[in-house]
């Protein structure tokens, strides 16, 4: 039985289960309670060129089978991210894709390719934040921004560039191909959902922040659509994000069209579930005699 | 920190909206006062999240928890009873740190701060507690919390039902001031309680450690969503808390 995949030149996995930006980490908490050697890829949390505080707390709610978060991108940066986070990383021999955002062109350019050295697999520019209210969202709301984006991107790595785009419906798949045009070797899909919570007895907002991303089981019904709808239109391979919680979950989105999938808030719930997340893939392969996990990518029935 | 499954062997009411759940634990773990786990209530998902609670006691196979009844999750906790099952991630955190010997000990919890502090009074077997409170019936267990060897305790209630009638503050400010320098402070319990408590022993030129709280979504350090803010820059509440030196705490407004 193969679990292994190629998402690109650089990028092959063990299995098509990694951890999604921003509930990992760098890593170090999750390595105490398990062998990360066992993830199809690692993805340390968003960088951006210098540090970032993020928002102020409260910044993270929860939401009817999710939560909000308001974390506004806190991180190291990616200096400090290559100097004191990688090298720990790189010891578990597994593919790891950095993702990293800026908030003009030139950061996002600067980042990349200081992004581009040995033990780096991948990139993943996040262009859909929707938190931060200078950052993300304006690169990845508008066709010809996120394909200019990501041609200079492209010109200053030798990395596969992944787009993460943002959750938008209709558009997505505009966006998607605008992607794809200007040179992306695959796509995530999708980020959190804009979302807001309100306490009715201060009748104030519960986030610092006002307003956040939901994330979460309750975003996976939407996301599951988001890959489809995509799968149907382009070309290259797209990682699912988005309330996956089971190994139930990632058959669907192979189903749907996605090559790999990444768990976020799940493992902030159950920091064991990757484990059987895979463990159940296994099984399900098993009982099922599928030989390759490839064999189960889009082949939705009708 | 490990994750293990937990049957409840008791989940009773002491007090107003405020119950005693007794957790069957047979991991062998160390542990000290000021940490925490994470509950999972359900394996269904939602209530999606964890929730944070303090450790009374762990130990002989029991894992004690005080927790009173504030929102969705710790109501539906309160409904749950002998023989169900809930999922224990933890011991989690930073405790709070020894006391010097010889050192006065003054413990000041507030309303459902009271079990960090408490188990670390019992822990200890040193010192003066000072419990407050809106009114009698929302105290727990008083005759338990009476009896810990060594400790010296006092009340205030809002009410003026039991004990001095108004807060904490005019009891602990005796006793910083009459100790001075060379004594230790340990609290827990509403922000502004914690503001006033830590500035009081701060003007006293006493260390005052405080139990802070934060909304959390994982309880390990991986979500970065319990920030608190100090001279040292954002930390976080689950991780590098939940005990912090008051001297460094930036309180917001
Ligand atoms: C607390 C938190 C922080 C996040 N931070 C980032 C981030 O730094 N960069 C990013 O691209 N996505 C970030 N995300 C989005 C996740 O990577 C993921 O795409 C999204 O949460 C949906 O997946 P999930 O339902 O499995 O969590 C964050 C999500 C959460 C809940
Ligand atoms: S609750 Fe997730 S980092 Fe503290």
């Amino acid at each position: 039985m193969d679990l292994s995949l190629n998402i690109a030149d650089g990028l092959m996995l063990n299995n098509p289960v990694m951890n999604a930006s921003g509930t990992f980490a760098y890593g170090r908490e999750f390595s105490e309670i398990f062998d990360l050697s066992i993830m199809g890829a690692l993805i340390p949390k968003a960088l951006s060129l210098g540090p970032r505080q993020g928002n102020p707390a409260p910044r993270i709610v929860e939401a009817p089978c999710g939560l909000i978060n308001s974390i506004g991108l806190e991180n190291i940066g990616v200096d400090a991210f290559l100097k004191r986070e990688l090298p720990f990383l790189k010891g578990f021999k597994v593919p790891i894709i950095a993702n990293f955002f800026g908030e003009s062109f030139e950061e996002y350019i600067e980042c990349a390719s200081r992004l581009t050295v040995d033990g780096i697999n991948a990139l993943e520019m996040n262009v859909s934040c929707p938190n931060v209210k200078s950052g993300g969202l304006e690169f990845g709301r508008d066709k010809k921004v996120l394909s200019d984006l990501v041609r200079m991107v492209k010109d200053k790595t030798t990395k596969p560039i992944i787009v993460k785009l943002p959750p938008i419906g209709g558009d997505i798949v505009e966006l998607a191909l605008a992607a794809q045009k200007a040179g992306a070797d695959a796509l995530t899909c999708a980020n959190t959902f804009p979302a807001m919570a309100i306490d009715e007895e201060t009748w104030k907002p519960t986030l610092a922040n006002y307003v956040g991303g939901l994330s979460g089981p309750a975003i996976k019904p939407i996301a599951l659509r988001f890959v489809w709808d995509i799968h149907t239109k382009v070309d290259i391979p797209i990682i699912a994000s988005g309330g996956i919680s089971s190994y139930r979950d990632v058959i669907q989105f192979l189903l749907a069209g996605a090559s790999a999938v990444q768990v976020g808030s799940m493992s902030l719930r159950d920091p064991l579930c990757f484990k059987e997340i895979i463990e159940g893939l296994r099984a399900y392969m098993a009982l099922h005699h599928i030989e390759s996990i490839n064999d189960i990518v889009g082949k939705l029935r009708s | 920190m490990i994750d293990t499954n937990c049957h409840i062997l008791e989940n009773r009411p002491v007090a107003v909206n405020t119950f005693m759940l007794v957790l069957e634990y047979k991991k062998k773990i160390d542990w000290w006062p000021g940490q925490f786990v994470m509950l999972r209530l359900t394996e269904a998902l939602d209530p999606f999240l964890r929730r944070p609670f303090s450790i009374l006691d762990l130990g002989d196979n029991r894992l004690e928890i005080l927790y009173r009844i504030r929102g969705r999750a710790t109501n539906m906790l309160s409904r749950m009873g002998k023989g169900e099952n809930l999922k224990v991630l933890g011991p989690l955190g930073k405790g709070f740190s020894m006391p010097r010997d010889n050192e006065e000990i003054i413990y000041v919890a507030g309303g459902i701060g009271l079990p960090p502090v408490l188990a670390l009074a019992r822990v200890l077997k040193r010192g003066h507690l000072i419990l407050g409170a809106k009114t009698f019936r929302e105290i727990p267990m008083l005759d338990r919390i009476k009896d810990i060897d060594g400790i010296e305790i006092a009340l205030a209630t809002e009410d003026g039902s039991i004990g001095e009638k108004g807060t904490v503050i005019p009891r602990f400010e005796k006793l910083v001031e009459g100790f001075g320098p060379g004594c230790m402070v340990y609290a827990c319990g509403p922000t502004p309680m914690l503001k006033r408590v830590s500035k009081v022993s701060i003007e006293n030129g006493v260390m005052c450690e405080v139990s802070m709280e934060e909304r959390m979504g994982c309880g390990f350090g991986v979500c970065h969503g319990c920030t608190v803010n100090t001279l040292d820059g954002n930390r976080l509440v689950c991780k590098d808390g939940p005990c912090f030196d008051a001297s460094k705490i930036i309180w917001r407004t």
